[in-house]
């Protein structure tokens, strides 16, 4: 990993590793920092949040020269729908996606420099049905197969698209809705995802780190399973993967209720057999007990290898092999919101 | 019509780069943010909600007064000066 940016609650900062790890920033000092991305030309994309001023989208050719788009997603005018925070960029061929809270998906056909909302989504029949969870009601992940699609929204479910998103159908089947009893799935809302991978190779395969655990398709969604072996607890949020190894990564984490490692025992989980089973990545992880979480974006992999995740606490845990060894990296930063290998 | 200068927080600089103070025009309150907002269309977002009200948590003051920008009809004076500022919050 030799570039890793770091997103936080006030500003970001590279690391860029030449030899040893070195950092620079703060970036948009005093403003959150909520995503990062590429746009298909290659431009580099940050979202930016405030404790005063609204969430915009920047662009930059080097990392270090910003400018805000002019015509970023935004809800339209008189709707009492509000743009809280960008929460990811995703890239389909030549198209680019975002997704934000309020819930919503836009596109931009121009790297970025103007967005259009995704009105099947934006305005899906379910939506007025829709809640927030305790971290808003953002679409923070969508995955791309060609024409199909899949748009994580918390605390409402995963959206599937087969037409490019001109259509959206909701597949949480086989997960518990967040509120309610556990076998009810016949309510219409209230599916918590918090993080999806797939693979590339065959993108039916997804896995799902949940609000009421952990889960896997093999069927695009049509049915998720549980699969759980071998984890501390079930809640977490971060969940990413290894395309060449197939290794999974998920950062346990209590319950809803206290959102930290149990009993202080900050540790990736992986699985290298699809998620039948999990067990501490590798080794590296802190002795002493750490009282901090892992947010949904706060974990990268530059799929050679690397994996990164970061924590409220403002540590950063490296491995460059795949899981096996685990480094923190000496610098302290505020919550980190999220971190991108670039 | 009236001159003002508009005066924004440092804090603005991923919207406006260095710019501290813009010139703006208008007869109204209305057309002088309408000015300003067409000088520096990425300041929008940041200063107004969806519903064209001044963000809450934005406060703005025409000659030392604070308002909230709800009558936009008011007539601008001759060398207002209208300063943005962020409240005292965030942690």
């Amino acid at each position: 990993m030799k570039t890793l940016a770091v997103g936080t609650e006030k500003g970001s900062y590279l690391l860029r590793h030449d030899g040893e790890w070195q950092v620079s920033g703060p970036q948009f000092p005093g403003w959150k920092v909520t995503a990062f991305g590429r746009a298909p030309d290659g431009t580099y994309l940050a979202g930016l949040a405030s404790n005063w001023f609204g969430a915009s989208v920047h662009r930059s050719p080097n990392l270090v020269e910003w400018e805000q788009v002019e015509n970023g997603p935004s809800f339209p005018d008189g709707m009492d729908r509000k743009l809280k925070q960008i929460w990811t960029f995703s890239t389909n061929g030549d198209t680019l996606y975002a997704g934000v809270d309020d819930a919503g998906l836009f596109r931009s056909d121009d790297n970025g420099l103007n967005w259009a909302p995704v009105e099947a989504l934006n305005e899906h029949s379910s939506r007025k049905s829709w809640y927030p969870g305790a971290g808003g009601m953002c679409a923070h992940q969508i995955l791309h197969d060609g024409p199909r699609m899949w748009v994580g929204i918390s605390a409402v479910g995963v959206f599937h698209s087969e037409d490019n998103g001109a259509s959206f159908e909701r597949f949480d089947s086989g997960v518990p809705p967040t509120v309610g009893p556990d076998e009810d799935e016949t309510t219409a809302e209230g599916w918590c995802v918090h993080g999806l991978t797939a693979d590339p190779e065959n993108a039916n395969r997804i896995w799902r780190q949940d609000h009421r655990g952990v889960y896997r398709t093999t069927d695009g969604g049509d049915r998720w399973e549980r699969i759980e072996e071998g984890l501390p607890a079930n809640f977490g949020f971060a969940i990413g993967r290894d395309h060449a190894s197939g290794s999974l990564f998920v950062v346990p984490l209590e319950a809803d209720t206290n959102r930290l490692p149990v009993n202080g025992r900050l540790a990736a989980y992986r699985s290298q057999d699809d998620g039948d089973t999990w067990e501490v990545s590798g080794k590296g992880w802190p002795e002493a007990a750490q009282f901090t979480g892992v947010l949904r974006k706060s974990i990268t992999l530059d799929q050679v290898g690397g994996v990164a995740i970061g924590t409220t606490g403002g540590t950063v845990y490296l491995s460059e092999d795949t899981g096996d060894t685990w480094t923190a990296l000496p610098f302290a930063f505020p919550r980190i919101f999220a971190l991108a290998s670039l | 019509m009236a001159r003002a200068v508009v005066s924004l927080p440092r804090l603005l600089e991923p919207a406006v780069g260095a710019v501290r103070k813009v010139e703006v025009e208008g007869d109204t309150w209305g057309e002088a943010i309408a000015s300003l907002l067409r000088r520096h269309p990425t300041l929008r977002v940041h200063l107004f909600d969806e519903e064209s009200r001044l963000r809450p948590h934005v406060m703005c003051f025409v000659n030392g007064q604070q308002t909230r920008l709800e009558d936009k009809a008011v007539v601008l004076s001759e060398g207002a000066e209208i300063t943005f500022l962020q409240a005292v919050s965030g942690g």
